[in-house]
């Protein structure tokens, strides 16, 4: 029976692999900005469950890959010696997560997409531009000829739809 | 409208924090921990962004090539593995959670700053029941005829599967959802009764077929299982499985390390799901789900587990970082303990949850262990 044991657990850890990889790439590149260090603290965090895996349910082993995954990235930012602050602040925005169940916020996450496609594709543009691409709102407003306060508008108007989309109940 | 004003300042300071999150000051940070509305704008904006990213294929990673590239890093090792060394790492990598923990926990609070053990939900609090086809109920102003439609009665607090029970032809899965303060009471379609905890969820079929009666849980519930000795009822939760023939029981999972099955009369057999063995428990026992797979049986005092669902809290002998954490689930408030060696006293503790939160601080306090306030509806435990 034991032999069986490890070509189970290779299935499950692709299951787990493929199921979660992209949301935690994500989660590691809102933080250090950088696609391969992402990817390798993502690698990381996989290969530390895996080694566990004998021990750990999927929904466990899911909270401990955020769990290392926020902490490594935070290691990294401190080890840049980027600013404290901006350490603090990655802290503060991953914090809820840690604390609570790390199931629960997939229904979240499904209102969330849907507010997201909701947005007017130029929305949707000026929230990469700025969020993802790291612009500054003086950049993206000169790229589209409008003013930041316009730019400031299609954000507030992001937020507000996702608000609306949490609100709802049915 | 003065109310509103403010919040719209709160997410205009958010929009400016988050121009450049790399360059923000202490002044800046703390002004958004400070500002609830701040936070939450920029945290909401946060996580928008990482669903907008999943969006756009060209920051999506090639997962098959990730996939690929971990397994041929670890191709030798996968060989060379042996069970005794994977248990070893597992107790290591434990402690280094726990470590990692308290230190997230500690450099959060350099400057002596409580710790928050419980947060409170700002999200509206409805008890909702999601349909077989999807569909979100909430139960507080559901339409009758649409649940009997799915094959359910509501009356007050509670749903009733059973006396539509031969009605319904097609099985679809209900899942009902208990937010914190709230707790409710199923009727499954074998006329089993099932009360469901605050903050709970239970998901089961409107009606029952197969050799098999299967839910799932999260969070805790107390089980009357009517009595079928040919169709199993088994209660399934993300780490373990309770077999039953007809009995009752309370299943506790709030937490991966608080997973509990406490038996109260008849005969129940729990399982890990990591394919474990049936272990058999007898009534008064409680079985704790250890992170390695097994159990530890203990006689427990049941009061503890039932009184819930007559409306009580009762700890008998239970940290007071347990009981502030039950206070919070209930009456959803945050939770901070600024002086941290009270989350380690244990106490007994008796109160009526109608009684409300007021009444339970004054009981608290009147033992003289620990002064506990409600500032901004946050419990402030000193």
């Amino acid at each position: 029976m034991r032999g069986n044991m490890h070509a189970e657990d290779n299935i499950s850890i692709e299951k787990l692999f493929r199921a979660n990889y992209a949301s935690l790439y994500f989660y590691a590149f809102q933080m250090i900005n950088e696609s391969e260090t992402s990817r390798d603290i993502v690698s990381d965090a996989f290969e530390y469950v895996w080694k566990n895996y004998n021990k750990l349910d999927a929904a466990t082993a899911k909270s401990y890959l955020y769990v290392y995954i926020r902490t490594k990235c935070i290691d990294h930012i401190r080890h840049l010696q980027v600013h404290e602050q901006y350490a603090q602040f990655c802290l503060s925005m991953t914090q809820e997560g840690i604390e609570e169940n790390f199931c629960e916020p997939e229904e979240r996450i499904l209102r969330l997409r849907k507010a997201i496609r909701s947005l007017t594709p130029r929305t949707r543009h000026i929230l990469e531009e700025c969020y993802v691409r790291k612009k500054k709102y003086q950049e993206v407003a000169d790229e589209l000829e409008i003013s930041i306060s316009a730019v400031r508008k299609h954000i507030m108007k992001a937020l507000q739809t996702m608000r609306e989309e949490f609100a709802k109940k049915e | 409208m003065d109310k509103n004003r403010k919040i719209e300042e709160s997410i205009e300071h958010a929009i400016d924090l988050l121009e450049q999150p790399t360059a923000l000051t202490e002044e800046d940070v703390r002004s958004m921990v400070e500002d609830e509305e701040c936070f939450r704008a920029c945290r909401d904006l946060m996580e928008g962004c990482r669903v907008l990213m999943a969006d756009i294929p060209s920051y999506n990673p090639d997962v098959d090539r990730e996939w690929i590239r971990f397994q041929k890093k670890h191709q030798t090792a996968w060989r060379r593995r042996r069970l005794v060394w994977g248990a070893a790492l597992g107790v290591a990598a434990m402690l280094i959670v726990l470590v990692w923990f308290s230190w997230s926990l500690l450099s959060h609070n350099k400057v002596s700053e409580p710790v928050t053990v419980f947060l409170a939900d700002n999200h509206p609090q409805r008890v909702t029941l999601q349909t077989g086809d999807g569909k979100l109920l909430a139960l507080d102003n559901a339409d009758k005829t649409v649940l009997s439609a799915v094959g359910a009665q509501l009356q007050d607090k509670e749903l009733d599967y059973k006396t539509n029970a031969s009605e319904v032809k097609e099985v679809k899965m209900h899942t009902l959802t208990t937010p914190r303060g709230t707790d409710f009471k199923i009727v499954l379609s074998d006329g089993t009764e099932v009360w469901l905890n605050a903050e709970s969820r239970l998901e089961y079929p409107a009606t029952f077929v197969g050799n098999e009666r299967i839910v799932s849980l999260r969070g805790e519930a107390y089980f009357k299982v009517a009595k079928d000795e040919k169709h199993p009822f088994i209660v399934q939760t993300d780490d373990m499985k309770t077999r039953v023939l007809g009995t009752e029981f309370n299943v506790r999972n709030y937490l991966v390390t608080d997973s509990h099955v406490t038996l109260i009369q008849g005969r129940v057999e729990v399982c890990n799901k990591k394919g474990g063995d049936y272990v058999r428990m007898s009534p008064g026992e409680d079985a704790h789900l250890q992170p390695d797979g097994a159990f530890a049986l203990s006689e427990v005092d049941i009061d503890g587990y039932i009184y819930w669902k007559e409306g009580y809290f009762y700890f008998d002998n239970i940290t007071l970082l347990d009981i502030m954490q039950s206070l919070g689930r209930w009456y959803n408030v945050t939770i901070k303990f600024e002086n941290q060696s009270a989350m380690n006293y244990r106490m007994h503790f008796l109160t009526d949850r109608k009684a409300g939160l007021e009444h339970a601080i004054v009981l608290l306090n009147r033992m003289k262990k620990v002064n506990i306030t409600l500032e901004d509806g946050t419990l402030i435990v000193r």
